[in-house]
């Protein structure tokens, strides 16, 4: 175990492409951190940086207490999932997962200092290759014990579904007791059920490994439901670092908010003006008046444009209808997904489409024009410019 | 659908009929000479088409029983064996580095290996004989004096072929391996060459035909007494006949170690020649 360090980073291609800028960023001993970001934002990048596999530009990057900027991979002890797997087609699952033991060199504890002559060096290295393969075959039996693929030691990954080899992937990186395990998006080839299931497996595994984990994805939940904490990268900069929570509930600025929710956080371009005392949110089609707690952080935009966000559940969903006063849109349905659960009620107002997360059991037609209460504490404000969240 | 099943029909028989006639052109050269190698003199003469009136072994005991024959056929085995080995080692390092490292010049150098393939044999052969004559290394006239040539020639097209197999090989495999705690050598060693072994079968074969072969250098290069199979081949033809049955029991003889070869790696061979073309 280890903790990684990051500071000012870059990664320039040729063509002065900068993949990366000034990522600073620390992930503390048995940290789970998740990066996350659209296609190309350069979380990939990031993570291979850190393998070793891509050359850092600018900055240093720290594992333990060594910095392994001229560091290989094969030297760094870390570990890595890959995409698509990356198993050794020739090679049966249990070679794979000892593939990485064979390459290293193995230590004989009880070997006699200063031994010598021909006969006495053979017989140590004929002792310490049988040491070696009975400690590999431990470490192998032992990692395939944890994920449950002892039946399948004997197979070639051809012979295996998506995921068993993912779980033989991740075994292969078990085996190696590593400092840093590294995912890169290791759950993208997956059905959505066997993606659940190995989501579930990898938590359960940094449970109970308590290792350092920094884990790749372009999926917002399986961001939201592994990490300790998230990174959300735009365009190779950091725009967040906290945790799920926090990222869901005060996100930094427009990005962040739109990136993290399924569905997404709604947005309506609006006004802050000030009527009886009272500041409210102006859109076309609707006035909301603001919490008076607000007045402070918003004051200064009073007659200014700014961009109102309010999540689909703070709209329309039981416990915002059940507050007193609430402030409503009136709106037009479009489209109803009943999900079981909960209801995804697709409203027009005015020009503003927006989604609303309601009670199943709540009836109401295309068509329909009902008026929606919105929770406003939860909802945000966030500056036109700089696209930041101001409250 | 009456209509469409005639035409199918029709089209069939056609595709076959095709088929048969260059299965024919192709193997009856093969199989006459198998007949022929197995017939006497006499009945070679009178009837060279028809199947043998009688199937003697003497021709195959006469070749075998010539010692120039088996020298040569010793000869061709160590020459091609060696050349083919030391030819595929070098030609899958330069593959591995071309398709695999980043180097300065790699690219010229690689194009500057291709321009080999546009050498013809036959305008290296008086520069060649210059250079390993007795003002030069001064070691033609021994089988040494081949190998040289035969693994220069064998270069291009073997780099060719792996290093589009090692070019194909999956990026993240390669960077499991890094990660695993190869080095390059360790890559090219336990996974790229594993991986690649279609291709390696393709240029093994394909130069193992080639020099098994090759005439015009063995018969330049080559002295009195130091022979290859294609030079001595041409001991069964005189100045005014032809000896059939032999040359044709010799032929027998040379051809079975590449059928053999052949029939076990035309899997690997079909799969080499296709390796890279496409992404899996």
């Amino acid at each position: 175990m280890a903790q990684v360090k990051l500071e000012g980073v870059g990664k320039i291609y040729p063509g002065n492409v900068r993949a990366v800028k000034d990522f600073n960023l620390t992930i503390n001993d048995g940290e789970f951190m998740v990066m996350v970001g659209p296609s190309g934002c350069g979380k990939s990048t990031t993570l291979r940086m850190v393998a070793g596999l891509e050359e850092i530009s600018e900055g240093t990057i720290t594992i333990g207490d060594r910095v392994v900027n001229n560091v290989l991979p094969k030297d760094r002890d870390i570990a890595m999932v890959f995409q698509n797997y990356a198993l050794y087609p020739d090679k049966t699952v249990y070679e794979n997962m000892a593939f990485c033991l064979k390459m290293r060199k193995f230590q004989n504890p009880n070997a006699a200092p200063g031994s010598d002559g021909f006969l006495t060096n053979l017989f140590s290295w004929w002792k310490l290759r049988q040491l070696k393969k009975a400690e590999i075959n431990r470490r192998v039996m032992e990692a395939a014990d944890i994920l449950g693929i002892e039946e399948l030691l004997e197979r070639r990954p051809k012979a295996l579904s998506g995921g068993q080899r993912q779980r033989v992937a991740v075994g292969r990186c078990i085996v190696r007791n590593p400092k840093v395990f590294l995912f890169d998006e290791p759950l993208s080839n997956l059905d959505a059920k066997m993606r659940v299931q190995m989501r579930t497996e990898i938590s359960r595994l940094h449970n109970r490994l308590q290792t350092t984990m920094i884990y790749v994805t372009h999926d917002q939940t399986e961001a939201m439901t592994m990490g300790d904490r998230i990174v959300v990268m735009k365009d190779g900069l950091i725009q967040q670092v906290a945790t799920p929570s926090d990222l869901y509930d005060n996100p930094k600025n427009i990005f962040v908010a739109g990136f993290i929710g399924t569905p997404p956080m709604n947005f309506f371009d609006a006004t802050i003006e000030s009527k009886n005392g009272q500041l409210i949110v102006k859109e076309d089609s609707f006035s909301l008046v603001t919490p008076p707690e607000w007045k402070s952080k918003i004051e200064r935009y009073t007659g200014k444009k700014i961009v109102f966000g309010v999540r689909p559940e703070h709209v329309g969903s039981p416990t915002a209808e059940a507050l007193d006063n609430a402030p409503k849109i009136p709106a037009t349905v479009e489209v109803i997904e009943p999900m079981g659960s909960e209801t995804y009620l697709y409203m027009k107002a005015g020009a503003n489409g927006f989604i609303a997360r309601v009670d199943p059991h709540r009836t109401c037609e295309v068509g329909d024009s009902i008026d929606l209460a919105v929770m406003m504490r939860s909802a945000h404000v966030f500056d036109v410019d700089t696209t930041e969240c101001v409250v | 659908m009456k209509k469409f099943t005639c035409r199918h029909l029709v089209f069939f028989c056609l595709r076959h009929a095709v088929l048969a006639g260059f299965l024919l052109a192709t193997a009856y050269p093969l199989v006459w000479m198998a007949m022929t190698a197995f017939r006497t003199e006499g009945d070679a003469q009178a009837r060279p088409l028809g199947l043998p009136q009688q199937w003697v072994m003497t021709n195959l005991a006469e070749v075998l029983r010539s010692g120039e024959f088996s020298s040569a056929y010793a000869n061709s085995l160590m020459l091609c064996s060696a050349s083919v080995a030391i030819a595929v080692v070098l030609a899958a390092l330069a593959a591995f580095a071309f398709a695999q490292l980043r180097f300065r010049g790699s690219h010229v150098l690689f194009l500057l290996f291709l321009v080999g393939m546009m050498i013809p044999v036959h305008v290296t052969l008086i520069p060649l004989n210059r250079l390993l004559g007795v003002d030069g290394l001064g070691i033609k006239g021994g089988l040494v004096a081949l190998a040289g040539p035969y693994i220069g020639f064998a270069l291009p097209i073997s780099i060719l072929i792996l290093r589009g197999a090692f070019a194909a090989l999956p990026p993240d495999l390669l960077d499991a391996s890094r990660v695993d705690g190869c080095s390059a050598w360790g890559v090219f060693r336990h996974v790229a060459l594993p991986l690649s072994r279609p291709a390696l079968a393709t240029v093994v074969i394909f130069n193992f035909l080639t020099m098994w072969n090759e005439f015009a250098f063995a018969l330049t290069l080559l002295g009195p007494g130091c022979e290859t199979l294609p030079l001595a081949l041409t001991r069964f033809k005189g100045e005014h006949d032809i000896q059939i049955t032999q040359t044709s029991a010799a032929l027998v003889l040379v051809v079975i170690p590449l059928i053999i070869v052949y029939v076990f790696a035309q899997k690997h061979i079909i799969r080499g020649l296709t390796a890279g073309a496409v992404k899996e």
